[in-house]
């Protein structure tokens, strides 16, 4: 079935192909495609700023009648000091924002298709924080409402002043990455879509620690730049032609999209390769050249993965953006097929700080691109699972023990990074890891979304096996791309399949395993608290049997075998409460596993063997990754010191060295 | 004397008194036996009985390092931080060490005493300390005023760079002149503590300065000098990685053998130190200037007066 969807795909693609390049992608639209459109933009690259205007076409999808529209106006958070972005990232990141570094956006019209001015009725709302600084949000009061199944047309003119590059989107001299740059209608949530108890817009502020969420649509977008800008965009080229002035017109077109970023550098270096019906076009610095095949290498990897388990990329383009030196802040950004990646001059292969981000960001194109939930909201459901799925990438590609770092003998895999990520939190239960995202406490917010879940995800593999989490995941995807899943609907998918598979095995459904690790804060660490054995003492005393009675049955020595009496203790000093393996070794090298639920604080196993209990493991597969200690999960009775003294010469021998250098000086 | 016929004379000399090298070697395993032994006695008491540790036998694994990090670091900082008396203590033996084996390589010939290193080492011992002093704070004006000055290279480097290449080269370059000017200065610290025991001078500032000239004057068989030696540590080092890399570590057996190899490598690097110390005194021996003569009333050419 799989294979006959990805065969589909790349039946269209090269259908789509063959036509010119003005037209469709796709033959039939991918998504319902409410929000199109069309946008002509004029870059001053002196005075860094936009001048834009935009044909919008929303239909109302919902049984509502609209009598206003919620726009995003995202440029609007670096106005100034006081905006709900700035302000969080002042108290976040210690950000101060360089003379003329300040942005904004400003819609100096708005009017109907038909000529009805609505510029009057432009009000700013704060639905989340109630800030009167805050702009980020644009609301729009319609006279007339526009019915359920009909269509709005707008025309908006906007102007815009670009940010100095610290988060995502800006300028830094001639270097600029345009995310967000345009006014962006919000989503209309009909009754009962995601947690919609009522229909209403769901349009949040913009905040430091929350992204984003739009409808899908085409996008028509016409770039006007100084003809010495190299430029990459969402989408494929249409058509370019010189305008005789100095500058350019690039025209761009996307489909089933719900973004479109651009950028544009005078030094980028253009390269391209394909992967199938994909073309990959790499955007880099000259100084990183020689680092370019390691971004076509991964993200290559990662089609062919995502392919393979969860489902086929559809569309005919990915553009892979290598920011410049000074323009960090625009690195490790998604976009739909666009991404921004990001390396250093001199970094080779033993830090795979390019792989992982080129990896995690395409993974974006999955946990965003098509499948668009609300990023706001449920971060985790896009940065988590994209998370998750960029370990499995990169240790499936790399090396399980060193895909991320393998440098003079010190390895450390993406996954076990990763982990490290969450285990290491001064306080792992601060918050649930669904947390909306402009709630989580300070400093919590990316591991906990990206880090935790990705740890969750990857116990729930062990647990239930990876051909079924590869079975849910395709289940999601295919039901849910070019759409907007809850989290609901992601444990969903996992209640319908993983009982089809395995009957009752785990439950009837998951949420017991979701509810503690996702919907709950509770921290998950078993222990092996104490091995006790003892050599069984032959019965004494009075004993009655069939009418006789015997006074120390074998105190002739009537027993031949040794028996030990073990007692293998389990405690569980977490909350959560997790299906675990113990695994108890005896002296004879025989060994027993043992099935605990894991729920009860402790448990206790008994054995009457002709040999003692030598050692114990709780998890002896490591499969328990959301155990935020694995070194009180074993416990033996002769423990081995090679280990203790290995590290121990290796201690002496550099103590000794460091003696030898400070004795140069003495 | 040439440099090679110094290089070969001083590695003769320093593997003609075994003993000198089993002494400083004993100073620094002893030095360096208290850091070893209490992290052993922290790693027994932190891991227990538990069976996490053989997951080391194979390998690095960051999994049961982090673990470890994360819920027993405290301990580890605890003992880690136990090197930091040791070094200072190191430091304050250096000199003494020094002055002991420069006059054994002086009185190369006379048989190697642990007695007279120790007379020795302790006769010279304020002396190297006050020149120790005197390099250290060359060494500490030359960190500050060259991080000074490269940290303010680097950040108008940087200002504006659309490129990271410049700020790194030029930290580099920054990096490497500081290196030079610093390896001057220890250079020039060696043969004024050779200067001091072989003159039996008093005058470390004088010794100072002049240790200074003597490099200038004769810095091509200075540094030669040093950089043989250093190929010879480099190569011992390539050699040590390669075989230590080798061997997995992975039982009772490997780890002794290990051992030794690391003990004999620290052996390898006393000796190359020692050796260095013998050519280098035979060098300044031979080429150091001479006394300037002091024509007493009694000594001076008769006047001829007409």
């Amino acid at each position: 079935m799989q294979r006959l969807e990805a065969l589909s795909f790349v039946l269209l693609m090269l259908l789509s192909c063959t036509a010119s390049a003005q037209d469709r992608w796709f033959p039939e639209p991918l998504s319902p495609r409410i929000a199109s459109y069309s946008i002509s933009v004029v870059l001053d690259d002196e005075k860094k700023t936009l001048a834009g205007h935009e044909n919008l076409s929303w239909r109302n999808t919902s049984g509502d009648q609209i009598r206003e529209l919620q726009f995003h106006l995202y440029l609007n958070g670096f106005k100034n000091s006081e905006t709900t972005f700035l302000k969080d990232s002042r108290s976040h990141r210690g950000i101060r924002m360089a003379d003329g570094g300040w942005g904004w956006i400003d819609v100096t019209s708005i009017t109907t298709a038909d000529g009805q001015d609505l510029t009057r009725n432009i009000t700013f709302i704060r639905p989340d924080d109630g800030n009167n600084n805050d702009r980020s949000v644009m609301r729009v009061s319609l006279s007339r409402p526009v019915l359920p199944g009909q269509t709005i047309k707008l025309k908006i003119d906007f102007n815009a002043k670009l940010p100095r590059i610290f988060a995502r989107t800006g300028f830094y001299k001639d270097y600029f990455m345009m995310g967000q740059w345009f006014p962006k209608i919000g989503v209309y949530e009909s009754t009962g879509q995601r947690y919609a108890i009522a229909g209403g817009w769901n349009c949040h502020q913009f905040h430091e620690s929350t992204e984003f969420y739009a409808d899908f649509g085409t996008y028509d977008v016409q770039i006007t730049v100084p003809t010495k800008y190299v430029v990459g965009a969402t989408g494929t080229l249409s058509s370019q032609k010189e305008n005789g002035n100095g500058t350019k017109t690039l025209s761009f077109h996307a489909e089933d999209v719900h973004d479109f970023a651009w950028t544009a550098f005078p030094g980028y270096a253009d390269l391209s390769e394909t992967w199938k019906h994909v073309r990959i076009r790499v955007l880099i610095q000259p100084q990183r050249l020689h680092q370019a095949p390691r971004y076509f290498q991964s993200v290559k990897a990662a089609l062919d993965y995502f392919e393979e388990h969860v489902g086929p990329y559809p569309y005919p383009t990915l553009t892979i953006v290598d920011p410049a030196y000074g323009a960090s802040g625009a690195a490790g950004m998604e976009y739909p097929t666009l991404i921004t990646a990001g390396s250093l001059w001199g970094i080779d292969e033993s830090l795979r700080l390019a792989e992982q981000v080129t990896i995690h960001e395409f993974g974006h194109q999955y946990w965003y691109g098509m499948s668009a939930s609300n990023e706001f909201e449920e971060a985790w459901l896009d940065e988590g699972v994209t998370q998750y799925y960029e370990t499995r990438i990169m240790d499936a590609t790399y090396g399980m023990k060193n895909s991320f770092v393998n440098l003079l003998g010190f390895q450390v895999g993406d996954f076990e990074y990763t982990r490290i990520g969450y285990t290491s939190m001064h306080n792992p239960g601060i918050a649930p890891t669904a947390t909306p995202g402009w709630m989580f406490p300070q400093g919590s917010y990316g591991t906990l979304t990206y880090d935790k879940t990705a740890v969750c995800l990857a116990t729930l593999e062990h647990l239930v096996g990876t051909p079924t989490m590869d079975s849910v995941m395709r289940t999601f995807f295919r039901r849910w791309r070019f759409r907007h899943p809850s989290g609901r609907d992601f444990v969903r998918a996992f209640n319908e399949v993983v009982p089809a598979l395995h009957g009752t095995r785990f439950g009837t459904s998951l949420d017991w395993y979701f509810d503690q690790v996702l919907y709950g804060a509770g921290i998950c660490d078993y222990e092996l608290t104490s091995i006790k054995t003892w050599k069984d003492a032959p019965p004494t005393g009075v004993f009655d049997s069939a009418g006789t009675r015997e006074v120390d049955p074998d105190s002739d020595g009537g027993r031949d075998d040794d028996v030990y009496e073990s007692r293998i203790t389990v405690g569980r000093l977490g909350d959560v409460r997790l299906p675990v393996t113990v695994l108890v070794t005896f002296e004879d090298g025989e060994t027993v596993r043992e099935a605990w639920d894991g729920k009860a604080s402790s448990i206790t196993f008994r054995y009457h063997r002709p040999a003692a209990a030598l050692s114990a493991t709780v998890d002896p597969e490591g499969h328990l990754a959301l155990d935020i200690d694995g070194t009180n999960n074993s416990k033996t009775r002769k423990p081995n010191q090679a280990p203790l003294w290995k590290y121990t010469v290796k201690m002496l021998f550099w103590v000794q060295n460091i003696l030898q250098i400070f004795s140069m000086i003495g | 004397m040439t440099v090679l016929h110094a290089f070969s004379e001083g590695i003769r000399k320093t593997l003609g008194s075994p003993r000198l090298l089993l002494t400083l070697y004993l100073f620094n395993l002893l030095l360096a036996f208290p850091a070893a032994y209490s992290f052993k006695v922290m790693l027994g008491a932190e891991f227990g009985s538990s069976l996490s540790p053989e997951q080391l036998l194979s390998g690095f694994d960051f999994t049961v390092f982090s673990d470890f990090m994360n819920h027993h670091g405290n301990a580890l900082r605890a003992v880690l931080w136990q090197v930091v008396p040791l070094v200072l203590l190191g430091l304050l033996i250096g000199p003494f060490l020094t002055g002991g084996t420069l006059a054994a390589l002086r009185d190369h010939g006379s048989g190697f005493s642990v007695r007279t290193f120790f007379r020795d080492g302790s006769l010279f011992y304020s002396r190297m300390f006050r020149l120790s002093l005197i390099f250290s704070f060359l060494v500490a004006v030359l960190l500050t005023a060259g991080s000074i000055v490269i940290s303010g290279v680097v950040s108008a480097v940087d200002d504006g760079a659309m490129s990271e290449v410049p700020p790194i080269m030029s930290a580099l370059g920054g990096i490497g002149i500081l290196s030079l000017l610093i390896a001057l200065v220890i250079l020039a610290s060696e043969y004024a503590r050779i200067s001091v025991v072989a003159g039996n001078s008093r005058r470390m500032i004088r010794a100072a300065i002049g240790s200074f000239g003597f490099v200038m004057e004769n810095f091509p068989a200075v540094l030669a000098l040093q950089v043989l030696f250093l190929l010879l540590f480099a190569l011992a080092t390539g050699a040590y990685w390669v075989i230590e890399g080798a061997l997995p570590m992975g039982s009772g057996p490997t780890i002794v053998l290990v051992f030794v190899l690391q003990q004999v490598f620290v052996l390898w690097r006393i000796l190359c130190r020692t050796a260095t110390l013998g050519s280098e005194y035979l060098l300044h021996e031979d080429r150091k200037p001479e006394p300037v003569a002091f024509y007493g009333w009694d000594d001076s050419p008769a006047a001829v007066i007409d």
